[in-house]
């Protein structure tokens, strides 16, 4: 038989230091919470949807009707084929599949049936507060920008024009 | 809020949060606001409170959980009525847990 252990100071284990979840343990985490009909916030990783969305900014995701999905949304997804979790940029549809890519990142994901996608980020929080995140009107621009493979090449150009202008001073 | 377990009562998980098993881990993501929250709140349970956790299913009273739970631990009976009141106390506090309705 086994015993009982610990007092109810040790009936929890304290979270985020002590547990690093994986994004897939995150997706089940999303699709439950989602399932109930709430949003879900939480931290995010990764440099694809840079300068929109950086490491440590907390993202919310909220469910989205079919007709919420389109141009330009940020979406949380499952890829159909590596079943990894994301979160990038719808950049072209065709009826119910999707077009996405990071807004960084040179290649696209593929094509994304709607099934797949299990939410939209409808906000990006930095140190507490919202950040710009190409949600709104701009999402629009950069969703092309970043379909013609233009937009991570301007990131880049606007970050050599940074480092210069640092070297310069 | 009352915090006094009825050992009489039994206790159902909230529709305040959202449990699932991952990878070993037994999670907890409360809902605040409409919102799951895993900027500031995300809980895991030991093997202790799983077992017991999986017991809260609403239909059982905690004297008929405790009594479960004897056959299955070898504590004496005082531990597991201890380690029992004292989770259902902490699940109650953190809105985890709600007593059921009866009838």
């Amino acid at each position: 038989m086994l015993k009982l252990k610990g007092g109810s100071s040790e009936f929890f284990v304290r979270k985020e230091e002590d547990l690093r979840l994986s994004s897939d343990a995150l997706a089940v985490i999303l699709r439950a919470v989602q399932d109930k009909g709430f949003s879900f916030k939480f931290p995010v990783k990764g440099f694809s949807m840079l300068p929109c969305i950086r490491t440590g900014d907390v993202v919310t995701i909220s469910p989205l009707s079919a007709s919420a999905i389109g141009l330009g949304k940020v979406v949380a997804f499952i890829h159909p084929e590596t079943a990894k979790f994301n979160i990038h940029r719808i950049v072209g549809s065709w009826r119910n599949v999707y077009l996405i890519k990071g807004d960084n990142a040179i290649k696209f994901d593929g094509l994304i049936p709607i099934r797949n996608i299990l939410g939209g980020v409808t906000s990006v929080e930095r140190n507490g507060k919202r950040v710009f995140s190409g949600l709104g009107r701009a999402r629009h621009p950069i969703s092309l920008l970043s379909f013609l493979h233009v937009f991570w090449i301007l990131l880049f150009i606007r970050k050599r024009i940074s480092i210069l202008l640092q070297i310069n001073r | 809020m009352d915090l006094t377990v009825d050992i009489d009562a039994a206790y159902v998980p909230s529709e305040e949060i959202v449990a699932r098993e991952i990878q070993g881990e037994f999670i907890i993501v409360p809902i605040t606001s409409g919102i799951g929250d895993l900027e500031d709140d995300i809980f895991s349970l030991n093997e202790t409170a799983r077992s017991v956790w999986s017991k809260l299913d609403g239909k059982k009273n905690i004297k008929e959980v405790i009594a479960d739970l004897q056959i299955e631990f070898e504590d004496s009976a005082a531990d597991i009525e201890n380690d029992v009141m004292g989770l259902v106390t902490e699940l109650l506090r953190r809105r985890m847990l709600v007593e059921a309705k009866r009838g």
